[in-house]
C-alpha cells in the first residue's frame, strides 16, 4: 500500500468521518475513491472529509470528491470538508470548490450541520 | 644415408602434422584411426605377398625367388617404416604441447638404457647387443621411446564416439596381429635387405614400439568401450546445453526455438517421440513435434486426439514421470489400444500460467528416469527465457509504436496551438510552453478581434498526459464553434461550460482564464474560471488580480455564471500582464501554488528588464534554479502593453 497517503474511517450515526493523511494525487486518488464508494455502498451519504493532516491536494484529488457530490446530494446527502489546512484552502479557494461544498473549522461543526440538515446543492 | 632419410621423415611429418594441427582430444581417435588403417592395408598386403612367396617356395623352392622375396621384403619395410615413422612423427608434433613431459620422460629412460648398454659392454664387453655404429642405435632406440611416450592414449580414447572406438578397437588388434610376425621375421643376412642391419634394426623397433602402441590402444578402446554409450550421452547433453545457451537469445523467432527443443528431446531421450503443446486461454493453440517413423507419427496423434492422454497431460504442473500407462489407467478405458507406455511431461510456465506442455513418449514402460527428467527440465527452462525475451522484445516494439504514436499526437496538439504571434500595435507578446511528457493538458489561444482588441485564453486541464490532451482538443474544438469573435468573454466561458459540464468524467474539469485587451481604450477585462490569477505589473507595482470564478465542468451553468466574475483594468505605458498555468507556480514554490505565486512576484519586483522577453528569461532562470524537475505542463504568456 501506498505510505504517502492514508485513509481512516469513523461512523458517528449516519455520517462518516473520513480522515485523510499525506498526499493526494493522481497516484493515490483511487484509494480514496475506493473509500468513498465503499462508504455509499455502506448506505452512508452524509460525508465529513478532515483534512488535518492532507499535505498536497492535486487536480486528480479534487476530482475524486466530484465524482461522488452529485450522486450523494441527489440521495440527499453531502460531502462537507473540516480542519482545512491554508495552503489547500487556497487550492479549493483557487477553483471554486468552496462555492461547491461547505468546508467548516471543525468535525462537530460539520455533524452540526448535517444535524440542521443544511445541505448544498448542485443546481 | 639414414640421417637424410630421417630428416626427410621429420619434414614430412611435420607437414602432416601442419595440416590437422590443432586437432582436438576428442577428434584424436579419427586421425589416429585414419593411419592405422593406411597402415594395416600396407602391413596387410605386406604380409599376402610374404605368404604368396612362402607357398611357392614349398613348391618350387629356387635362390632367385629367395632372393626377389627378400628386396620384395625390403621395399615394403622401407615404405612400411617410412609410413609409420612419419604417423608416430606426426602425432608428436601434433600433441606436442600438451605432452611434453612424456617425450622427455621417453628421452631420458633411452640415455639411461644407452648408458646402461654402454657400462654393460665396458664391465663384461664380450658380446655387443648391437652391432655396428653405437650412435646409430641410440637415435633409434630414442625414437622409439619418444614415439612410445610420444602421447598419451587415456584422454583421447573415452572422449572418441563410439564407432571411432569401436573401428580402434578392431584396427588395434588387426595391426597387433601384422606387426607381431613382422618382428618374428629372422635375419638370415641373405641378399640385400637381410644383409642391411640398420633397416632390420630400424623397422623392428619400429614395430615394436608400435606394437606398443597398438596395445595400448587396444587395452585402452575395451575398457572403454561398455562406458562410451553413456559418455557419448553425458557428451551430447553437454553439448545440447551449450546449443541451447546459443538459441536461447533467438528472441524473435520462437518458432525457431520451439522446433530445436522437439529436436533436442527426441535425441537426447533415445529418439523417443517428442510433442510440444502450447496453449492461449487454456486452448491449444500450438503443436510442435519431433519424431522418425509412421510408427512414432500415430504416438503423437494418440496423444494429441485421446482425451484421456491429453487430461493426464494437462494436469500436470510439475515435471512429472509416467512410468506405466497401462498400469495407471483403468485397462477398460483405453488400455487395449493404448500405443505407447511410458512418458515424460513438464510444464512450460510463462507470468506463472501455464502456457505449454513437452512431452515426451516411448513404447516401453519405465523407459524414462529422473536423469531424464532433469534434462527436460532444463530444455524447458530455456525455451522460458526464450519466451520471456520474445515477450519484452515485442512489448519494446509496442511501446516503440505507442511513442510514435505519441510523437504525432504531440505534432497534432502543437497544430492546436496558435502558430506565430499575431503583430497588435503598441503590443509586445512572450510566450513560453512546455508540455512535461510528449502531450499535455495545458493549452493557449490568441485571437485578434479587430484591429484594437485582441483575446488572450489559458486554459489547464486537470491530470497530465493523453486524457488532459484529449480534453484540450475538445476545449479548442468548442472554441473554435464559438463566436469568438461577436460574442463577450463571460458569454463564451459559459458556453464552455455549458458543453463540457455532464459531458465529460466527472472527475476532469478545466480552469481557465481570459484576458481581453483594447488598445485602443487602453483596458483590460480578466475572467478567471478557476485558474490562476493575472498578475499585472504596472511602474513600480505588481499587483496579483483574483476574481471569483468556479473551474469549468465542475457546476451547472446557472451556479457557474452565477459565480463568475470579470475585473476590468486601465492600460498605462509600459505595463506587463501575465497569464501563467499552475506547472509554473509549482515549480517556483515546490508544488506550493501560493509560495510560488509569491516567489514569481517577488522575482519580478526584484529585476530589472527592459521588454516582455527578457522579463521571460528571468522568470525561467528562476525557475531551472529552483531545480525542479518540470513533472508538470508549463506555460506562461508575456503581454506589455506599451506608448510609443
Amino acid at each position: 500500500m501506498d505510505e504517502k497517503f492514508k485513509v481512516r474511517k469513523q461512523t458517528i450515526n449516519d455520517v462518516e468521518i473520513i480522515y485523510i493523511y499525506g498526499i493526494l494525487d493522481a497516484h493515490t486518488a483511487p484509494l480514496l475513491e475506493n473509500s468513498i464508494k465503499e462508504t455509499i455502498n455502506n448506505g452512508i451519504v452524509r460525508i465529513v472529509v478532515n483534512c488535518k493532516e492532507l499535505e498536497y491536494i492535486s487536480s486528480a484529488g479534487l476530482g475524486v470528491f466530484m465524482a461522488f457530490v452529485e450522486e450523494i446530494r441527489y440521495k440527499n446527502g453531502d460531502i462537507k470538508f473540516s480542519e482545512m489546512k491554508d495552503k489547500i484552502f487556497s487550492i479549493f479557494e483557487l477553483l471554486g470548490f468552496h462555492l461547491i461544498f461547505d468546508i467548516l473549522p471543525n468535525d462537530e461543526k460539520a455533524l452540526d450541520y448535517f444535524k440542521l440538515n443544511l445541505l448544498k446543492k448542485n443546481e | 644415408m639414414w640421417i637424410l632419410l630421417v630428416t626427410i621423415l621429420i619434414v614430412l611429418a611435420y607437414f602432416k602434422s601442419k595440416v590437422s594441427k590443432f586437432v582436438s582430444a576428442s577428434k584424436f581417435g579419427e586421425h589416429f584411426l585414419e593411419n592405422s588403417k593406411t597402415l594395416a592395408f600396407s602391413g596387410l598386403i605386406f604380409l599376402f605377398l610374404n605368404l604368396i612367396f612362402q607357398m611357392i617356395n614349398i613348391f618350387y623352392s629356387s635362390h632367385l625367388l629367395k632372393l626377389i622375396h627378400n628386396e620384395i621384403n625390403l621395399i615394403f619395410y622401407v615404405s612400411f617404416s617410412f609410413l609409420f615413422f612419419s604417423y608416430q612423427l606426426g602425432w608428436i608434433f601434433q600433441i606436442k604441447r600438451k605432452n611434453i613431459h612424456l617425450l622427455m620422460k621417453g628421452l631420458y629412460l633411452s640415455i639411461f638404457l644407452y648408458v646402461f648398454i654402454l657400462t654393460t659392454e665396458i664391465l663384461f664387453s664380450e658380446q655387443s647387443l648391437f652391432k655396428g655404429s653405437e650412435l646409430k642405435y641410440f637415435i633409434v632406440l630414442t625414437f622409439a621411446f619418444l614415439f612410445l611416450f610420444s602421447f598419451n592414449i587415456k584422454p583421447w580414447v573415452p572422449l572418441s564416439t563410439r564407432t571411432v572406438q569401436k573401428n580402434i578397437f578392431w584396427f588395434s588388434l588387426l595391426m597387433i596381429g601384422i606387426l607381431i610376425p613382422m618382428l618374428g621375421i629372422e635375419n638370415d643376412n641373405f641378399g640385400i635387405y637381410y644383409s642391411n642391419v640398420f633397416f632390420l634394426g630400424t623397422t623392428q623397433i619400429f614395430a615394436f614400439s608400435l606394437l606398443l602402441t597398438y596395445i595400448r590402444a587396444f587395452y585402452y578402446t575395451m575398457i572403454s568401450l561398455p562406458f562410451s554409450r553413456v559418455i557419448e550421452q553425458k557428451v551430447y547433453e553437454v553439448n545440447t546445453l551449450a546449443y541451447l545457451s546459443r538459441i536461447v537469445r533467438n528472441y524473435n523467432n520462437l518458432d525457431g526455438v520451439y522446433e530445436a527443443i522437439v529436436e533436442l528431446s527426441y535425441n537426447s531421450m533415445k529418439r523417443s517421440p517428442s510433442l510440444l503443446q502450447l496453449y492461449r486461454n487454456s486452448l491449444l493453440s500450438g503443436v510442435k513435434s519431433s519424431y522418425e517413423n509412421e510408427i512414432d507419427e500415430k504416438i503423437i496423434e494418440f496423444a494429441l486426439t485421446e482425451e484421456t492422454i491429453q487430461k493426464i497431460i494437462r494436469s500436470v504442473e510439475r515435471p512429472t514421470v509416467v512410468p506405466s500407462l497401462s498400469e495407471k489407467l483403468n485397462p477398460d478405458h483405453i488400455g487395449a489400444k493404448l500405443i505407447f507406455e511410458s512418458m515424460c511431461v513438464v510444464p512450460i510456465f510463462f507470468n506463472d500460467e501455464i502456457t505449454g506442455h513437452l512431452v515426451v513418449m516411448n513404447k516401453i514402460p519405465y523407459f524414462f528416469d529422473e536423469d531424464d527428467l532433469s534434462l527436460l527440465v532444463s530444455f524447458v527452462e530455456t525455451l522460458e527465457i526464450s519466451i520471456e525475451g520474445n515477450h519484452l522484445l515485442l512489448q519494446t516494439i509496442e511501446k516503440e509504436k505507442y511513442k510514435r504514436e505519441l510523437l504525432i499526437a504531440k505534432e497534432m496538439q502543437n497544430n492546436f496551438l496558435p502558430k506565430g504571434i499575431p503583430k497588435i500595435n503598441n503590443l509586445e507578446i512572450e510566450i513560453f510552453f512546455k508540455p512535461s511528457d510528449e502531450v499535455g493538458g495545458d493549452f493557449y489561444d490568441i485571437i485578434q478581434i479587430g484591429n484594437n482588441k485582441i483575446l488572450f485564453l489559458i486554459g489547464d486541464v486537470s491530470g497530465k498526459g493523453m486524457s488532459a490532451a484529449f480534453y484540450m482538443a475538445l476545449l479548442k474544438g468548442i472554441i473554435l464553434a464559438s463566436e469568438t469573435k461577436t460574442c463577450s468573454m463571460f458569454d463564451l466561458f459559459c458556453h464552455l461550460n455549458d458543453s463540457l459540464y455532464n459531458h465529460i468524467d466527472k472527475r476532469i474539469h478545466l480552469t481557465m482564464a481570459g484576458l481581453l485587451i483594447d488598445t485602443e481604450a487602453k483596458n483590460f477585462e480578466f475572467l478567471r474560471a478557476g485558474h490562476l490569477p493575472l498578475i499585472t505589473i504596472s511602474g513600480n507595482s505588481t499587483n496579483i488580480t483574483n476574481t471569483c470564478g468556479i473551474g469549468i465542468s465542475l457546476v451547472s451553468s446557472p451556479l457557474f455564471s452565477k459565480y463568475l466574475k470579470s475585473y476590468k483594468g486601465e492600460l498605462h505605458n509600459s505595463t506587463y500582464l501575465l497569464l501563467f498555468t499552475d506547472g509554473l507556480v509549482e515549480a517556483l514554490g515546490n508544488k506550493e501554488f501560493n509560495l510560488g505565486l509569491q516567489v514569481l512576484k517577488r522575482t519580478i519586483e526584484n529585476s530589472v528588464y527592459k521588454n516582455s522577453a527578457e522579463l521571460k528569461e528571468i522568470i525561467l532562470e528562476e525557475v531551472n534554479k529552483n531545480g525542479t524537475i518540470f513533472d508538470d505542463d508549463i506555460s506562461l504568456l508575456i503581454i506589455r502593453y506599451f506608448e510609443r
